[in-house]
């Protein structure tokens, strides 16, 4: 688990939906890397996949939804902010630090999840 | 035909689209989210959320969900971050 001096935060950003799958790839590997390089820890990787948007964004109605949690230092989201903002392929990012609630309720549903998970396995087995 | 017109708006869905609309199976009084033990409105959660929208997708206001005054500001908070990520609409005009 992460480092609990570290605060933890929501990260939600969408891709253009006409990337390819490679470029996708490529583009959330870039993101991901860039948060670890600069100090930081990925705590949970969702990637929603592609979702319609529920208006158009920059002409476009389909996205790459990708959504994780990361704990890293205070100075990481404002870099973040703003490597994304240049990104043309980012249509939307959103971060947002988690108070002592959301954590809470993070955990609850991180918990869950990881049950969900262990007993897919178990029955696996 | 403004006859025809007419009788749409007759047709339309009322203003609460739900099936059970936040305002109905509320007891008086009471706010379901405090009800529910519900800490934070997760903005991800849009079905939760969609119930909380008419058909044009505005917010409703706390004489219908029925929410406190901490958790309606909270589910204000859930909405306008949902619509930034394109998650729900900032308005939808269902014409036909």
């Amino acid at each position: 688990m992460a480092a609990e001096d570290k605060p933890l935060y929501e990260f939600m950003y969408i891709l253009d939906g006409v990337l390819s799958e490679d470029q996708i790839k490529d583009l959330v590997g870039r993101i991901s890397k860039y948060i670890t390089e600069n100090g930081g820890e990925i705590v949970e990787n969702d990637e929603w996949g592609m979702r319609q948007l529920a208006y158009p964004i920059q002409n476009r109605n389909n996205g790459y939804y990708v959504s994780m949690h990361f704990s890293a230092p205070a100075d990481l989201p404002a870099k973040l902010e703003r490597t994304l903002r240049i990104e043309e392929r980012v249509l939307r990012f959103m971060v947002l630090r988690l108070d002592a609630k959301m954590k809470r309720h993070f955990a609850s549903r991180h918990e869950r999840a990881a049950k969900k998970l262990a007993k897919a396995e178990a029955s696996d087995d | 035909m403004a006859y025809s017109r007419a009788k749409q708006r007759a047709q339309r869905k009322p203003l609460v689209r739900n099936v059970t609309p936040a305002s109905q199976h509320r007891e008086k009084g009471k706010c379901e989210f405090s009800e529910a033990g519900i800490e934070y409105i997760d903005f991800k959660n849009t079905d939760q959320l969609q119930r909380y929208l008419n058909d044009q997708g505005k917010m409703l206001p706390r004489r219908i969900t029925g929410a406190c005054a901490k958790h309606q500001r909270q589910l204000t908070r859930a909405i306008k971050r949902a619509r930034h990520m394109a998650l729900i609409p900032f308005v939808a005009d269902n014409l036909r």
